[in-house]
């Protein structure tokens, strides 16, 4: 690929990224203008003007908020509906009630009969209803499973932008071979056709790291965050090393240079800051991605592990149950949705927001 | 008018309404023509008549093979009987059993016009044996004499099979009641000589065929033809001119193609939830009804794998095992009628079976009381593996029983893979890294050596391919089964039921769950229907028709 | 300008042994058994063992990977797969039209509907279309591929019966005794596919091309061809369209290897027999020769593929034409 055309490609906005799903804005050179220069004074107006034109997007906040919540409710709200309602997401519940009369999972708002060790049975709520055959909770595995989806969606992000934004800005400001060797890097990544790649990948590595947990996360996620970790870094990594590479050429790192300062301190006091931007606004929209992408391996039957609930998982399940329980279909469909919509358009707020010339 | 002449025209009336109702309900011949569309929701092994040894290939080659001894068109009792077909009669026997002599009736005639004699079948046996196909059928012939070497690469030919003029002679290594049962088997199916010149391990996509079908085209993964043999002189109907086979849609889609009408047979299954709509709308067994469920004479089980830690020498923790699983829920996974549930090795319909009320059809509070009781202390770690397929409601099944076994302390680890890696890895005793699988086995032919001796015999583990999945290997048993094997009769009938029984009580190989039916699901466009279970499963393909 | 297409094909060439050389040192770090699988089904301890050697498993990686090389190289073979015994450069050369088609057809349907609705919207900033356009652009991008597939087969495929729920048929020569064929039939069972992949690269292109389109409007030059007197249609067809596009034809080339990844989950819904199928169904299967086959050909199309953008690329900007 050729570095020109990169850079035109990244400086012009867009690239779909790497996955169907993932749509990055691009990095404008705006951002860069000499009015932000960093300095004691204009650094701190530097971020409240971001924070102030943020708030003036009102779907951007909503967003936000929607992903604040989305996280508490996952995290805090799962454990906590699951001890009140008394059960976990992956108890079958065959004995009494947790499948109609005609073997079909039960509707929504249905109580339940869990046997207990004495022999009786105690009635539960589902919220919404079973989710399958096996009649487990639909409305708790559907908490537990933004758990899972926001692990994968965060921790592959985590992963790919370290990756890339280190290696992007070394490249960018160093040139010469450390630029060589990593940009060739990329073009190398990049040269596979990513999706066929993740799901060989996930196939093969998946059955030795699928036991992996951590004791903390689902079977299935660490397979999923190494595979999208390692094979998205090359995208912030363009981007970075072309945000890196016009960087370098300011003036203000030529003065930094002239009065002694080491590169090192160069790229930490003066090239991050201005990294942190966009770096903000690509992991919103590739959380996004990465979301999307766990949904649709899972779906193939590569991705989150059995019993383990997913919205990949969900969705897989769902399409059997078109004509007796279509809701099945729709709540992972629209937790999906809206959880993709909000980080979208939280990143397309950060976006403008850091570019005080956007007329978008 | 007098009354004798009004007699007469009343009898005359009469008589001509008889007659002409009797031609109306008579056999329908005029019902021929038209392409019968199946679809298929995965692509077969081989259509290979030596190398195919899948459910869904037999069903079409029931179609298209003819055999020295076969199943009759028919449903019931009448269908259950190994007949002879292109064998002028039953064959004559040594007085040792050991000999067998069958008259080749002519007439029989392969799809390019090669007649079909003594020599086609000679060829197929030898065809089955040679090493260079790679066949994993070729347990079948153990008691044939002179196999064994052909298959070790020691002898060309089997010597114990031949062709003289009309008469093809079987010479077997001991007497065995179930040779004719074996017969029915498409592996040896009449080929023609060309067939019988081609050694390829890869299979051969088409080939003649001397019954009312021939496969006329395969395109590997998308869709198999079946054409009707226009050299088939033999007796048995030939209704529709083509069959066509589509392979590769999901369940779902099947089902929607069905209903609809643009195929007349969902082979793959349909979602489990359709069943009971489908029965609802379309009602249970009508006579050409769109909704025909048979029995099967098979068995779904948890095997267990008594040659690894966890169950070796253990039979409290199978017995546990066996308490613990909840069938009815295993059942519920797979829709409406999905099956009998069972706590014995053979199946109903097969001699011996008896169900002995060993162990629970369903959970309670009481019965996972006892699996604990019996497990305690006998979980030796706790820690197992559990195998099963990944398609269909295998995932769903296997959580079930992960989630029972959990129940008596066990956290089994599931692992999932496609089938045909499932039951080869499982049946090799070098890659059987499992502690339970969840297996299905359906009769080859209807006898219980096919599930007791070839399932369970200690023997059979030092192969490097078989099927005795639980790696059992009890010296007392194996002589009871090998002892039950030589009578003949309701007394082998007996000493089945009785071996089945003490095996399940005493010292259980599997965790028996649920024995299947054969669900049918078919188009408006279709009639005709006739299930014969023998032949396989499904609508016999050569006598379906459009209505 | 010679020297610039030199080195990029060297690099091309570079590349192509870098990604056979990954994959395959990764394919066989597979837990699986390769001689055993390819030996069959009833193979002793000594079938295997041969069977090794004949696929010359026994000898070092570097070794079996040079032969790998050659056999790609020289004999163009891609092996035989474990799965059915076929060759796999024939199995790939069935599937590659069907991928094509679906490909090919989506994009041109997806910048169909992305073309008008981006320069539309860009040139009516904040109007009810650009609204419309922004909703339909952020649905697209956030619903799930999969979802959308489900959704379309179900109801336009099957309870409405508008198109056929799954299927595909040959334009020429379909198989003997298939039940559909000829180009009515291949494009009627091309539509839901098409509509489901294109959906998500038409929401994205919009977008790319509104933002594009509105960058260029603020342009000097396009100030200065106003203020000149030209007509805004003129304006708007030679110097917005042609400068918002360019990199719109850059972000196609990227796409391709995008592409193929939504192929996977439209052909699995609907049943297409082409390379995501393929794929799938070997990854599903463990059939180790055709998953490798199709990672390799892919990748040695996307190489190909954006050698070409690249070069096309080369003779339109000046700068690198001269250089």
């Amino acid at each position: 690929m050729s570095n020109l055309a990169d850079a035109k490609a990244a400086a012009n906005g867009q690239a779909v990224g790497f996955l169907p799903g993932g749509s990055i804005a691009g990095v404008d050179d705006a951002i860069l203008d000499d009015d932000l220069v960093a300095s004691s004074v204009q650094a701190r107006g530097y971020w409240e003007g971001v924070w102030l034109r943020l708030r003036r997007d009102k779907l951007a906040i909503a967003g936000g908020v929607f992903i604040v919540l989305l996280f508490i409710v996952a995290f805090a709200g799962a454990p906590l509906a699951s001890k009140l309602l008394g059960h976990g997401p992956n108890e079958p519940f065959l004995v009494s009630g947790g499948l109609d009369a005609d073997q079909l999972p039960a509707g929504p708002w249905t109580h339940v009969g869990k046997l207990t060790e004495s022999g009786d049975v105690d009635q539960q709520l589902f919220v919404l209803g079973s989710d399958s055959t096996l009649a487990r909770d639909e409305f708790l595995r559907l908490l537990y499973g933004a758990q899972v989806s926001l692990e994968v969606g965060v921790g592959a992000t985590l992963l790919s932008l370290l990756l890339g934004s280190i290696l992007g800005a070394i490249a960018g400001f160093h040139r010469g071979i450390a630029d060589t060797i990593i940009s060739r890097s990329i073009e190398l990544t990049m040269a596979f056709p990513y999706l066929l790649f993740v799901i060989t990948l996930a196939a093969t590595l998946g059955t030795r790291l699928n036991k992996v947990t951590f004791g903390f996360l689902g079977q299935g996620v660490v397979t999923l965050i190494l595979v999208f970790g390692l094979l998205g870094w090359f995208y912030s990594a363009r981007v970075m090393r072309s945000v890196a590479l016009s960087l370098r050429e300011k003036e203000f790192v030529e003065a930094a240079r002239m009065v002694g300062a080491s590169n090192w301190r160069i790229i930490r006091s003066h090239i991050f800051p201005h990294l942190v931007g966009p770096l903000i606004v690509l992991a919103t929209l590739n959380v996004a991605a990465f979301i999307l992408a766990e949904a649709g391996l899972s779906f193939l039957g590569l991705g989150i592990q059995l019993p383990t609930a997913s919205w990949g998982n969900l969705l897989a399940d769902a399409p059997q149950y078109y004509t007796s329980r279509p809701l099945l279909m729709v709540w992972p469909g629209i937790a999906l949705l809206f959880t993709t919509l909000a980080f979208n358009l939280l990143g397309d707020g950060l976006r403008d927001a850091f570019d005080p010339r956007g007329s978008r | 008018m007098n009354g004798k002449r009004l007699l007469g025209v009343v009898l005359a009336t009469t008589s001509l309404a008889l007659l002409l109702t009797a031609a109306s309900t008579a056999a329908p011949a005029a019902k021929r023509g038209g392409t019968i569309v199946i679809e298929f929701s995965s692509d077969v092994d081989y259509v290979d008549p030596q190398l195919s040894y899948y459910g869904e290939t037999w069903k079409l080659e029931a179609a298209t093979a003819c055999k020295l001894m076969n199943w009759q068109d028919k449903e019931g009792a009448a269908g259950a009987v190994a007949t002879p077909e292109v064998a002028a009669g039953l064959p004559l026997v040594s007085k040792d059993g050991k000999t067998y002599t069958f008259t080749i009736k002519p007439g029989f005639k392969f799809s390019n016009g090669q007649a079909v004699t003594a020599r086609s079948f000679v060829d197929s046996f030898n065809r089955f044996a040679n090493p260079k196909m790679q066949s994993t059928g070729v347990q079948f012939l153990d008691i044939v004499k002179g196999a064994q070497a052909v298959i070790d690469g020691k002898a060309q030919r089997i010597s114990g099979v031949s062709a003289k003029g009309n008469k093809f002679v079987v010479k077997l290594t001991k007497a065995s009641p179930d040779f004719l049962a074996r017969l029915t088997m498409p592996f040896v199916q009449a080929i023609d000589t060309k067939l019988a010149g081609q050694i390829d391990a890869n299979g051969i996509n088409d080939y003649a065929s001397c019954g009312p079908y021939y496969f006329a085209s395969r395109t590997p993964g998308r869709s198999i033809t079946l054409k009707r043999n226009p050299n088939y002189k033999g007796g048995r109907t030939a209704n529709a001119d083509t069959i066509q086979v589509n392979i590769g849609n999901d369940v779902a889609v099947e089902f929607q193609n069905v209903e609809k009408g643009t195929s007349d047979y969902a082979s793959g299954g349909i979602p489990p939830t359709e069943w009971k709509n489908v029965v609802q709308k379309y009602g249970l067994n009508k006579k050409d009804g769109r909704v025909q469920v048979r029995p099967l004479l098979d068995v779904r089980y948890v095997a267990m794998n008594h040659n690894r830690p966890l169950f070796k020498d253990n039979p409290q923790l199978a017995k546990a095992v066996n308490w613990a699983v909840d069938r009815q829920a295993f059942s519920a996974q797979g829709g409406y009628l999905y099956g009998k549930r069972t706590g014995q090795i053979l199946p109903p319909g097969m001699l011996g079976y008896k169900p002995q009320g060993i162990y629970p059809l369903r959970v309670t509070a009481n019965t996972t009381k006892q699996a604990k009781k019996l497990a305690g202390g006998n979980v030796r770690g706790g820690k197992a593996v559990l195998w099963s397929a990944n398609t269909g409601v295998a995932p769903l099944q296997a959580q079930l029983i992960q989630y029972n076994l959990r129940q008596i302390g066990i956290d089994a680890e599931i692992r999932l893979m496609p089938r045909a890696q499932q039951f080869t890895n499982a049946g090799n005793p070098q890659t059987a890294t499992f502690d339970m699988t969840v297996e299905r086995w359906g009769a080859d032919y209807a006898d219980p050596y096919d599930f007791v001796n070839i399932l369970l015999d200690g023997k059979q583990i030092t192969q490097p391919q078989h099927n005795n999945y639980a790696y059992f290997n009890v010296a007392k048993f194996n002589r009871q089964m090998t002892q039950a094997s030589l009578l003949t009769g309701p007394k082998r009938g007996t000493a089945y039921a009785a071996l089945d029984g003490a095996l399940m009580r005493e010292n259980p190989p599997w965790a028996p769950l649920v024995n299947s039916n054969d669900r049918i699901f078919l188009s408006s466009r279709v009639g005709c229907i006739t299930v014969n279970e023998a032949h396989g499963s499904g609508p016999l393909l050569n006598l379906i028709c459009l209505k | 300008m010679t020297q610039y297409l030199i080195r990029r094909i060297l690099w091309a060439a570079v590349l192509f042994v870098g990604v056979t050389l990954i994959t395959y040192v990764l394919f066989f770090l597979l837990p699986a058994d390769p001689a055993r699988l390819a030996a069959g089904k009833s193979a002793t301890a000594e079938d295997v063992e041969r069977v090794a050697h004949q696929l010359g498993l026994d000898r070092p990686i570097h070794e079996q990977y040079g032969l790998f090389l050659k056999r790609l190289v020289v004999d163009h073979s891609l092996g035989r797969s474990y799965a059915n015994r076929r060759s796999v450069n024939e199995m790939i050369g069935e599937a590659v039209p069907v991928t094509a088609a679906l490909v090919i057809g989506g994009a041109i349907l997806w910048m169909l509907i992305a073309l008008p609705v981006g320069v539309i919207s860009a040139l009516r900033p904040r109007s009810l279309i650009d609204r419309a356009t922004m909703i339909f652009i952020l649905i697209g991008i956030s619903a799930p591929v999969v979802w959308i597939g489900l959704l379309l087969q179900y109801f336009v495929g099957f309870k409405w019966g508008l198109t056929p729920n799954a299927g595909y048929c040959d334009v020429f020569s379909p198989p003997d005794g298939a039940t559909c064929g000829g180009p009515a039939d291949w494009a009627y069972h091309m539509i839901l596919p098409w509509v489901t992949f294109a959906v998500l690269f038409a929401a994205s292109y919009a977008r790319m091309i509104r933002s594009n389109v509105m960058d260029t409007l603020g342009e000097d030059y396009v100030r200065t061809a106003r203020a000149k007197g030209a007509p805004e249609s003129l304006v708007i067809r030679r110097h917005v369209l042609r400068n918002a596009l360019l990199p719109v034809v850059t972000m196609l080339g990227l796409d391709i290897g995008v592409a193929l990844g939504g192929a996977i989950f439209t052909e699995a819904i609907f049943n297409l027999p082409g390379l995501g199928r393929l794929a799938l169904n070997s990854v599903l299967n463990l059939d180790l020769p055709t998953m490798q086959g199709v990672v390799v050909f892919a990748t040695l199309a996307i190489i190909v593929l954006n050698l070409i953008v690249d070069i096309v690329y080369a003779y339109i900007d000046p700068r690198i034409r001269l250089a």
